[in-house]
């Protein structure tokens, strides 16, 4: 094999424009600007204002948006000082499904294993089917508990792992005073896009600028105004209304999702707030809006579902540019976040940028087909018989999805794809919460002796009952640690 | 009869090599205590294919799981430790490198060490990525020692496997299935009894008039696969376009000169030549396309390249590089060369038995066997096959050579999207497309892409955040700290007597001198 000659047409890349003022935005110009090397220019096309649709991502990132947040230079005691935001064991499913079901959805690390054999598999030889008692951030979160897990991995709070309940305004805000320190800022409105076939060869906009670029990252939301190629509407199209209520206190580290005819609503904890979301089925407006109770301050109708493509020739869409999925669970903002970090591997040496472009359009694919799985598996079972959650349930299901839901049922079995952005915790949480019960459990739980694992499981649960009891209000735990950062800030 | 959910009660292991006695070991002390009997049925005529083995790091926790005294265990193996394996005229004749196991340099940033390495190169540094590579340098040296547990420490920076006999292996293993219950019988299979209704296996009769039944076959009966496909007519599927040697002939000879502490592969003019050292002998063999060579020319271009005297006859094995159409079919899993075989460039023969023990293990069907089961089964395994035999690929692939016919094959050879996919991204600019369900994980990939001179033209760019100043001094660092731990490291000869395992049996002589 031959190195294939230098492409003498290409060059290298040397500037990457941003256009979109919203969350997807102010992420990508962030993160962009803090890990670029210096000789690739980034600017950031941005009308005043943020983006009245970044509701749509719904409100809770997974964990790892702690790491992500950093290598976009944003600290969490930034977070904890400078906006709403608070912190999330996870979500609350209130009144499921046609069972009506009650779980917690915890962020939790993997499971502890007795012989080889994790947990739940011990849980289901005793015919236990509620796992909610040993899942510490289920517990801790359901009493309005929170602290930081501690690293020492005796300790059983260390297998909670918490991920962040935000306002995208002030969240967002972060993340762009960190990209104006270094990128440089443009605003306008985009008139017109010069092309040529499916390149991007400038913006003009409103007051006569031209912008020319190698590279084009699409964070302008829903419209996505670079795209020449048509949405991937593949699925449902649901209302979305949202509006935020002061609250006297901080409510727990947990967001509630609860179940009503009409669709869900959702009630998400910030600080001295709380943030309310209603999805609906477009028939039942009048009810969900009636249900909704406040004035709703924005509303925008989600139209589902992902493109085959996410960058096409030099233009890359990220965030709800790219797809919209369902904010029921935290895959939005894992999405978004992964198309980031998709782009930030994949920003292209040169701008010959065919190899980049196939790899990123193969993984962003793969990444909303997976996270789509484990919304899709909220509806799969017994629903009420209503609108929105007829049309949910009708979905054609992915065959991994049904592999996953077969191999459960049958044998207590985690089927995973390559990278999937759901752990098998996450999995095995809502398959426990769905109801879903294993024919079988894995037959080697039944040489450990029954003593020891009345004792392991005894211990466990005492053991998380009794750290919970002395953690505190998550109310008093961020305001003590917001007092420590502001008293560290003082003295340096 | 397929819809009894009861568990299964008995299981057959057909076949005693080292696929079969891994199994039996794994099985029994997985299954110690629940009411299931196992039962191994091998016979002393049919040899096994023994010819000294070379393992990769998983083979460790494989032990780990059967309480394996890893001093007890070399010694009753004649065994030696590997850090990789070292590949001679594969990218050009006069090439070496060596695929090591474990990592090259620390991460700065995130980003990949070897990343920044690329930019050293257009920096003017000149250094071989392998001085950021402790297994390499140790390698190298004929060192060896255990890594850290510390990760502060540049000796946690690797890992190891072994080379053994796997014939002592096998002898090893049923030492302990036995003691956990695994009843051995001997006999070989002169018939198979078949549910009339769903066609499973009911029953083996044997040469010496016995009948063993079971619930669960497991095949590792070799080549001749003789229940998944002689009895169950499973097929085949082919891969030779892709990997055309079909050929080996293999002999050991007398050790000479340093211990080392890795296998080697020579590529040669229609296939290639291993070496791997054990503690009393040396075994090779010569893998080969008959396409492109007769049997007496591959026979003697092995014996024309060995150590020491030979201390046997060269014995010849033949082979289809390929996998059975589905490893798991009715109630017979497969494992071992029934399953499938990939030519043992990578050492990967134990690892896909390892693997389809483990997930056997997982997926323990019971008397119903289950549809769902046995295709979760199959998908598992084929991915595991499948990447394999891309990463071998990979190894005719990425050359310069065209001084043969088979060299010249290759050449004009269509790749695997996947593996094409891979090539383009790394020539670009480094990037490796990863994947979760496998077992070569990046550095593995960029050991053999580079290794073959597949260099990229561009590098992450994220990796030009850091000063150029900075960057050197900070390789220089490591480059410092990674010599230093080596130099302290003792001659793999003396560790492995240190240690305590050293094989009491005095290294073999040739006979006839």
């Amino acid at each position: 094999m031959e190195n294939p000659a230098q492409d003498g047409s290409a060059s290298r890349l040397r500037h990457v424009v941003v256009c979109g003022a919203g969350l997807a935005g102010q992420l990508t110009a962030a993160a962009l600007a803090k890990q670029l090397p210096k000789h690739i220019q980034v600017t950031w096309l941005k009308a005043s204002g943020t983006d009245t649709r970044d509701f749509l991502y719904g409100s809770v990132t997974a964990p790892m948006a702690y790491d992500f947040n950093l290598s976009a230079g944003v600290t969490e005691p930034d977070l904890v000082l400078n906006s709403s935001t608070v912190f999330s064991f996870g979500t609350h499913y209130v009144g499921w499904g046609g069972a009506r079901r009650n779980w917690v959805q915890g962020f939790h690390v993997p499971f502890s294993v007795l012989e080889g054999v994790p947990l739940y598999h011990y849980l289901l030889q005793r015919g236990l089917f509620d796992i909610e008692p040993f899942v510490v951030s289920a517990v801790a979160g359901l009493a309005g508990k929170f602290a930081h897990p501690p690293e020492d991995q005796r300790h059983p709070l260390s297998r909670a792992e918490y991920g962040y309940q935000f306002d995208p305004v002030s969240y967002g805000a972060l993340f762009e005073r960190q990209a104006k320190a270094s990128v440089k800022m443009v605003s306008g409105k985009i008139v017109e896009i010069d092309r040529t076939g499916d390149k991007i060869g400038a913006l003009r906009l409103a007051d006569g600028q031209r912008i020319e670029a190698d590279l084009y990252i699409d964070c302008s939301g829903p419209d996505a105004l670079l795209s020449s190629q048509p949405h991937g509407h593949t699925g449902r199209r649901l209302g979305v209304v949202t509006s935020q209520g002061l609250a006297a206190e901080l409510g727990p580290p947990l967001r509630t999702v609860t179940a009503e005819d009409f669709g869900w609503s959702s009630h998400t904890p910030l600080l001295d707030a709380v943030r309310h979301l209603t999805v609906y089925a477009p028939d039942c407006e009048d009810e969900a809006l009636a249900a909704h109770g406040e004035t709703p301050e924005l509303c925008s109708m989600l139209d589902l579902g992902h493109r085959d493509q996410a960058w096409v020739g030099n233009c890359v869409a990220i965030g709800l540019s790219a797809g919209a999925v369902e904010p029921i669970t935290c895959a939005p903002s894992i999405l978004l976040q992964r198309d980031i970090e998709r782009l930030l591997a994949l920003v292209p040496v040169r701008t010959d940028m065919a190899v980049e472009r196939r790899e990123f359009n193969r993984q962003y694919v793969e990444d909303y087909r997976n996270a789509e799985l484990f919304n899709r598996s909220l509806f799969v079972g017994s629903m009420p018989d209503e609108p929105y959650w007829r049309t949910a349930s009708a979905e054609p299901l992915d065959e991994r999805l049904a592999s996953k839901i077969e191999q459960f049922e049958s044998r207590g079995l985690h089927v995973a794809y390559d990278l999937e952005p759901f752990s098998l915790e996450d999995w095995i949480l809502q398959h426990f919460g769905m109801g879903r019960r294993p024919d079988r459990y894995d037959r080697i739980a039944d040489h450990v002796p029954r003593d020891t694992i009345n004792a392991h499981l005894a211990g466990l649960r005492g053991a998380i009952d009794q750290v919970v009891k002395t953690m505190p209000p998550h109310a008093v735990y961020r305001q003590n640690l917001a007092n420590f950062l502001r008293q560290e800030e003082a003295q340096s | 009869m397929t819809s009894d959910p009861r568990p299964i009660e008995k299981i057959c292991i057909l076949g005693g090599g080292s696929a079969g006695w891994m199994a039996a070991a794994a099985l029994s002390n997985k299954l110690a205590g629940l009411p299931i009997s196992i039962t191994l049925v091998e016979s002393e005529e049919i040899g096994t294919v023994g010819v000294g083995e070379a393992t990769l790091p998983a083979i460790r926790s494989f032990n780990n799981a059967l309480n394996i005294d890893e001093a007890a265990f070399m010694r009753s193996t004649e065994a030696t430790f590997k850090l990789g394996i070292e590949f001679r005229n594969w990218g050009k004749i006069g090439d070496r490198y060596i695929h090591p196991f474990g990592d090259y340099g620390q991460d700065i940033k995130d980003i990949s060490f070897y990343q920044y390495w690329l930019r050293l190169r257009q920096l003017g540094e000149t250094q071989r990525l392998d001085e950021y590579a402790y297994s390499i340098l140790a390698a190298e040296q004929m060192r060896f020692r255990h890594p850290s547990t510390d990760p502060r420490d540049v000796e946690s920076t690797f890992g190891y496997a072994y080379q053994f006999d796997a014939t002592l292996y096998a002898a090893f293993l049923r030492q302990l299935a036995e003691g956990k219950g695994v009843v051995r019988t001997e006999g070989k299979v002169v018939e198979t009894t078949l549910d009339e209704g769903n066609g499973h296996v009911r029953s083996i009769t044997l040469n010496n008039g016995a009948v063993v039944e079971a619930d669960l076959f497991v095949d590792c009966s070799g080549f001749r696969g003789v229940l998944i496909e002689q009895a169950l007519k499973t097929g085949y599927d082919d891969w030779s376009h892709w990997l055309p040697c079909n050929r080996a002939v293999a002999v050991p000879c007398e050790s000479r000169g340093d211990l080392t502490p890795f296998t080697r592969a020579t590529a040669l003019e229609a296939g290639w030549q291993w070496r791997i050292p054990l503690q009393h002998r040396t075994g090779n063999g010569h893998v080969y396309c008959s396409s492109f060579i007769s049997d007496e020319a591959a026979t003697e271009r092995l014996m024309g390249n060995l150590d020491g005297p030979p201390l046997a006859s060269p014995r010849q094995l033949y082979f289809t590089t390929g996998r059975r159409r589905m490893f798991w079919n009715k109630n017979v899993v497969a494992i071992g060369l029934s399953a499938g075989f990939l030519e043992p460039l990578e050492s990967t023969s134990i690892h896909l038995i390892q693997e389809g023990i483990t997930e056997l293990i997982q997926i323990l069907p019971d008397k119903r066997f289950l549809a769902s089961d046995i295709a979760e089964y199959n998908r598992r395994i084929g991915l595991q096959f499948e990447r394999v035999r891309d990463f071998l690929l990979l190894h005719y692939a990425a050359t310069q050579r065209d001084d043969t016919e088979m060299w010249r094959y290759f050449r004009n050879l269509t790749l695997p999207d996947s593996l094409q996919e891979k090539i383009s991204a790394w020539l670009g600019r480094g990037q490796l497309i990863r994947y979760e369900f496998g077992v070569f994980m990046p550095p593995s990939w960029v050991a053999v892409m580079l290794g073959q001179n597949l260099t990229p033209q561009g590098y992450d760019p994220r990796a030009d955040r850091i000063p150029a100043e900075d960057l050197i001094a900070q390789a220089a660092n490591q480059r410092n700290r990674i010599r230093a731990g080596v130099a302290a490291a003792p001659r793999h000869a003396d560790y492995l007597k240190q240690f305590g395992a050293s094989s009491m049996s005095a290294p073999l002589t040739a006979k006839v001198e």
